[in-house]
């Protein structure tokens, strides 16, 4: 398990997280979960860097995925993505910013 | 629909709203003339093209919220449709939610009334013209698809085009199967109203030979190039006597069987 994945399995609702690079490359789990989770990470990646260009609003921060029965979280840095994925009778507005609060502490 | 996309630019921090079908083309919008066509168009067939994709990991996708250096951007899924609200990074998203629940019911009740993204089909039994083929063989493609099924009323007729042999269809063109393009897929099932199907009765008009055959349907065809085009592999095109530029009628059948599914 990944230091990220260890510092987030503190919320309950949060099932997998991995930290991967801009080219889907995942780092410190090499699971079959978690690469199909970076393979789902990096597409909704490449789509949100396409419609972000589309309309011309600058570079891609983050995103969220509402989902039936998970929800997708990216959250890019300067050379990492990180993405988590969720329970999905969870809400997500506060997940978010759970997830966020953890990843502020050190 | 451009009332309800207006609507919901009135929410503060919201620049302009999108409503697109899936086939990615732009139904309404509130966006300002900064915003060309083109744009909005690109936009709504990257909608079209990816949001599916990420349908296995979440079960079904309820909505899209990313946000970008300089805006965030909502997309909701739709029956068939999409809606994108572009907005700035500081607007207050719950009331953005609000009206886009709001705005989501307008648009199911309108649609409701009055199909959206097929135009009401012409009970006309006379057979019609078939949509000119040459834009799609010199390659000045309409970016956008504007093809609707040319019928007689037992079926959609198509225009015949027969499977290149190359070294990656060798074998496939010893098979009787067809090819057809999402759009041409759609019009053919919206046209007799069964949803996704699998095999295809062609009918050669000018023989009456007909044989049952199973349809792949090409999901990548941006620029339209086979719409209302039925691509034949060489064994079929030899069994129903057809060549490139012949018209053949296409039926789903949807009877048979002892449940009565045989067949779709």
């Amino acid at each position: 398990m990944s230091d990220i994945s260890k510092k987030l399995s503190v919320i309950p609702e949060v099932e997998q997280a991995l930290v991967m690079t801009k080219d889907g490359a995942v780092v410190d789990d090499s699971s079959y979960q978690a690469e199909l989770l970076g393979a789902n990470g990096l597409f909704l990646a490449l789509f949100s860097g396409q419609i972000g260009s589309q309309f011309g609003i600058g570079e891609f921060k983050s995103a969220t995925v509402h989902g039936s029965e998970h929800h997708l979280f990216l959250f890019d840095s300067k050379r990492h993505h990180l993405c988590v994925s969720t329970i999905g009778n969870a809400n997500v507005n506060s997940l978010d910013a759970e997830i966020r609060r953890v990843l502020a502490q050190k | 629909m451009q009332a309800i996309m207006l609507g919901l630019t009135a929410v503060p921090g919201v620049m302009g709203a999108m409503l697109s079908d899936e086939r990615g083309n732009v139904l309404a919008h509130s966006f300002p003339p900064y915003f060309d066509a083109g744009t909005l168009k690109g936009a709504a067939e990257l909608l079209n093209d990816n949001t599916v994709g990420l349908l296995d990991i979440t079960g079904g996708v309820k909505l899209f919220d990313i946000r970008f250096e300089l805006g965030r951007l909502i997309i909701k899924p739709l029956p068939h449709m999409f809606v994108a609200v572009l907005c700035q990074p500081t607007v207050n998203v719950q009331l953005l939610f609000i009206s886009l629940n709001v705005a989501i019911k307008k648009i199911e009740k309108l649609s409701a009334e009055a199909p959206l993204v097929q135009p009401v089909r012409q009970a006309a039994p006379q057979v019609q013209t078939p949509p000119p083929v040459a834009a799609a063989t010199t390659g000045a493609a309409p970016p956008s698809s504007d093809y609707r099924a040319v019928n007689d009323k037992k079926g959609v007729l198509l225009t015949c085009e027969t499977m290149k042999q190359t070294a990656g269809t060798y074998w496939d063109s010893m098979t009787d199967s067809a090819s057809v393009n999402r759009n041409t897929a759609l019009e053919v099932s919206d046209f007799f109203k069964t949803g996704p199907f699998k095999k295809l009765t062609i009918t050669n008009l000018a023989t009456g030979k007909s044989k049952h055959v199973p349809v792949a349907v090409i999901q990548r065809d941006r620029d339209h190039l086979y719409d209302g085009k039925i691509i034949l592999t060489q064994s079929l095109s030899e069994v129903l006597h057809v060549k490139e530029g012949d018209q053949v009628r296409v039926e789903i059948v949807s009877g048979g069987g002892f449940f009565g599914w045989e067949g779709i």
